[in-house]
């Protein structure tokens, strides 16, 4: 993902004049500060209800900086680095073997390979906790391997787990970068003689090095943001981070918003120096950018590549889904923990408890299906306005605005969720959604958003502008050309953001636990609940559930969409 | 060239739209509101106590169902418009925090007149009361140790794991509580240390390492937690130490700012009454009511050596409990 301005200076000057300027210019000026409006209202206003809050303390910055702080603003720079660098491997050994398999394209591995972001980032590190515990499934599996047990119990265990919890942030952009080199570049350069080590080091890093560093960019504001697996593994592990620190100044007694707010004022200054540096970086290497419809096909790699390829995906998908969500679904089926995996001890019976239990897990799954699919649709046309209003009507105003859809990527969740009740509790507002069900949805929109926007937009911007050129020296009207040939183009980008917040929201912990409105119980929070005082079985057996209603919900609009795409190709 | 900005505008329409659509229904069930209780878990005991006091009045409650920390965080959050009237706690100290910072108001039940514990000038009541002890697997450990002290044993190193203080409440409890009974407390918790236990999560983690045998047992483990495993037939068993214990009173109270002020004074009275205390019981807590009978199946009260601990002194050490502890106990 590339910062809006970079890319935002090279389009304006080739389009702007394109589009005319004199008729309704007024009511064309009129969009901008409406999409400014609502979005500083969406991100501006709580992230501010924050920051008031840590303002008048200027005089407690100093005793902020204790030695606990500074180690834990450490170990969270050493986290995100960590799991950024593992992250890019992993997502570039993932996009190599998709692309040697060649089904870098397939909306179905596409959809697939987003699966170990989905699961619940505490349940996961639960998960890896039974396989790797010195009693643990893996003992049982392959007891040689018992001696990983010890060295799993460290930093590196966590890295291990955020990293394969993270990856697939980063796996779109990475499948682009390697596509458009494998297609593009290699082949010339291969065709040319280069040698191995020329070709790495001037043709496939410099292609893929703006695109790999945004995304790992991404991956790494995530990493110091997170607080689920922090929380549930860093803490066997004595490893503070500073989104722990912040979460337990507003959990515990006493409870102190301000400091909470200051210290993510540190969080924030790290991830605006990443963003910088990254727009600096951007800005300076500007690379011809694929333009997406490309007819070329490189040469399917040899038979020996593509079995290496196999078994690295294999790996990984092991790694990242079959462990964690292997080890939640034995645990699933047992009828009691204590007696371990052993035939007699399985059952259906905690997935039975689900549906009955007086459908307090049902009803869970339902909440959480709607308003899931509400955050989507409603992530999904913002994304879709502004990203329309960044590609056709650039302006400062526009530009503003971007960066703060993006903001939320750089606020813990916990923090918004605060911000979020602290501005739509107040009792000046006329309408308040706080309290109701639509808090939940607006907190998704709200946390999610950026996600669904870096889909959309960077869909809307590999677009060349001869596509409409082409449509209106055809006398196509615009709203035509819109519906009938920019829409179908733009259709991957914004299946790929709605799945994205569909997913997260059937999963998302932190905005349910702080703004659900009484009675109201969401998959997230009846899973916590059931973990921190229940049968973990009970939390293991909902979370498949969950997990297998998402894919196979996902599946099916991937399938949909492909159809309606093909059917389209056809009329 | 209007026709993009008409679009923009339709879709933030739209989305306004959605966004409305989602809010009517709950807006709608929320008007009638009658009751509004925030709860610290365990789930199913707040979920029963409402279910059978709104069968008993007709009173309509909304119940609010997380931890301590975060009903805690929730009710600051609110305090420019507080939502709540009734809050449900697990830890003493927090309702002689939200006491001192002026959120609640007197009130004095018939039932209150039974309750064991009681803040100062009626402000909170226990309705219920927890304890803490050794909780073991007893698939590996025959012979568990009957003291704090025995646990200090070559024969369980690396095989002790308590809740870490800086996540669960009831760990600082119990570190405060031994500090303050206990001569060279401080010690203790070193040796531990040298003996290779280690503070690991919140108590969920800490159990569930004992249930599936990656540890021997839990120091400090929530006991009515070890008892609704055991009923499920979880391998598991628990010992009172014979030095005594922390038992921590859940209190109840009401917020200075209740707008349904009626109920939330019924509600208070009913959970202290036999009807609500028979709840507790089943949820194999202690009950805070006086002669009340525990759960046949846990050690009641009267078997449980209990500290008294100073709750005001053990607030104020909060903070220098947890990072003395977690150092010496990695």
């Amino acid at each position: 993902m590339t910062a809006p301005s970079s890319s935002l200076a090279s389009r304006r000057g080739a389009l702007y004049p394109s589009h005319g300027t004199s008729a309704g210019a007024l009511l064309r000026s009129l969009p901008q500060p409406a999409l400014l409006l609502i979005f500083l209202i969406l991100m501006g206003a709580p992230v501010l209800a924050v920051l008031a809050q840590a303002a008048p303390l200027w005089d407690r910055w100093a005793a902020l900086f204790t030695p606990e702080m500074l180690q834990a603003l450490r170990n969270t720079l050493v986290l995100g680095l960590l799991v950024s660098l593992l992250s890019a491997a992993l997502a570039f050994l993932t996009a190599w073997a998709m692309s040697a398999l060649g089904i870098a394209q397939n909306p179905l591995a596409r959809t697939l390979s987003l699966v170990p972001f989905m699961g619940p980032p505490y349940l996961m590190s639960m998960g890896w906790i039974m396989f790797m515990d010195p009693n643990g499934y893996m003992s049982h599996l392959a007891p040689a391997l018992a001696g990983l047990s010890g060295p799993f119990f460290s930093l590196w265990g966590l890295v291990l787990i955020m990293a394969l919890h993270l990856f697939p942030i980063s796996l779109i952009a990475m499948l682009q970068a390697i596509e458009t080199v494998r297609i593009r570049y290699d082949p010339p350069a291969r065709a040319h003689g280069a040698t191995l080590s020329y070709r790495i080091l001037r043709v496939w890093l410099p292609v893929m090095a703006p695109g790999l560093l945004g995304a790992t960019m991404l991956v790494f504001v995530k990493t110091i943001g997170e607080f689920g697996a922090p929380l549930v593994f860093g803490s066997m592990v004595q490893f503070p981070v500073l989104t722990t620190a912040i979460y337990l100044k507003m959990t515990n007694w006493p409870i102190d918003f301000g400091a909470a707010a200051q210290l993510s004022t540190l969080l924030l200054l790290v991830v605006f120096l990443v963003w910088y540096g990254n727009d600096l970086y951007q800005r300076r290497t500007r690379l011809v950018q694929d333009s997406g419809t490309s007819a070329h096909r490189a040469a399917p790699p040899s038979l020996a590549v593509r079995y290496l390829a196999a078994l690295g995906l294999g790996g990984i998908g092991l790694l990242s889904l079959a462990i964690p969500m292997g080890s939640l679904l034995v645990t699933s089926l047992l009828r009691i923990e204590g007696d371990g995996a052993v035939l007699r001890n399985l059952s259906l019976a905690h997935y039975a408890a689900i549906f009955a239990a007086g459908g307090v897990a049902g009803q869970a799954l339902l909440s959480s299906l709607r308003l899931a699919l509400l955050a989507a649709t409603a992530a999904l046309l913002l994304s879709l306005a502004l990203a329309v209003a960044a590609r056709f009507l650039p302006s400062r105003l526009v530009h503003w605005t971007e960066w703060l859809g993006l903001l939320p990527n750089a606020i813990p969740d916990v923090l918004l969720a605060i911000g979020l009740i602290l501005f739509w509790n107040a009792r000046w507002l006329p309408f308040t959604p706080y309290d109701t069900s639509g808090m939940l949805a607006v907190g998704f929109v709200i946390v999610l958003f950026p996600f669904c926007f870096t889909y959309v937009r960077t869909a809307l911007f590999r677009l060349p502008a001869t596509t409409w050129d082409a449509a209106r020296v055809h006398q196509g009207g615009r709203l035509t050309i819109a519906r009938r040939i920019v829409l179908p183009l733009l259709a991957p980008g914004m299946v790929a953001g709605w799945t994205m917040v569909f997913a997260v929201a059937m999963r998302d912990l932190v905005v349910p636990m702080l703004l659900s409105p009484p009675n109201s119980t969401l998959v997230s929070t009846y899973i916590y609940g059931q973990y921190l005082q229940g049968s973990l079985p009970d939390a293991a057996a909902l979370a498949v559930v969950t997990l297998l209603v998402t894919v196979v919900l996902l599946a099916a609009v991937q399938w949909w969409s492909l159809r309606s795409r093909s059917r389209g190709a056809m009329l | 060239m209007n026709q993009r900005s008409k679009a923009i505008a339709a879709a933030a329409a739209g989305l306004l739209g959605v966004l409305a659509l989602a809010a009517y229904p709950a807006a709608a069930s929320a008007s009638g509101g009658t009751l509004v209780v925030y709860s610290a878990g365990p789930a199913g005991l707040a979920n029963q106590l409402v279910a059978a006091f709104e069968q008993r009045t007709g009173i309509q409650v909304q119940l609010f169902q997380s931890t301590t920390g975060k009903v805690l965080g929730r009710l600051q959050a609110e305090k420019s418009n507080p939502h709540a009237d009734v809050v449900m706690l697990a830890d003493w100290s927090a309702g002689d925090a939200l006491q001192q910072e002026g959120m609640l108001q007197p009130f004095h039940p018939t039932n209150g007149q039974r309750a064991i514990w009681k803040g100062a000038q009626g402000m909170y009541y226990a309705y219920s009361a927890s304890a803490l002890g050794i909780t073991y697997n007893t698939n590996l450990v025959k012979d568990p140790p009957q003291t704090w002290l025995a646990a200090l044993n070559p024969q369980w190193d690396g095989k002790i794991v308590m809740p870490d203080p800086a996540q669960s409440g009831s760990a600082v409890d119990f570190v405060g509580g031994y500090l303050q009974t206990q001569v060279l407390g401080m010690y203790y918790f070193k040796d531990l240390g040298k003996y290779g236990a280690v503070v690991q999560g919140a108590n969920a983690e800490a159990l569930n390492q004992v249930i599936t045998g990656a540890k021997d047992m839990v120091l400090a483990g929530v006991d009515y937690m070890a008892y609704a495993d055991i009923a499920k037939g979880e391998p598991l068993g628990i010992v009172y130490p014979k030095e005594g214990t922390v038992v921590n009173p859940r209190p109840v109270m009401i917020l200075k700012s209740a707008h349904n002020l009626a109920n939330a004074r019924l509600f208070e009275d009913f959970v202290l009454s036999d009807a609500g205390q028979a709840i507790v019981a089943k949820n194999y807590l202690l009950p805070g009511a006086q002669g009340y009978p525990a759960d046949p199946r846990r050690v009641p009260l009267s078997g449980i050596h209990a500290w008294t601990v100073n709750w005001a002194d053990l607030a104020q050490h909060k903070a220098s409990y947890i990072t003395s502890i977690d150092s010496a106990l990695q």
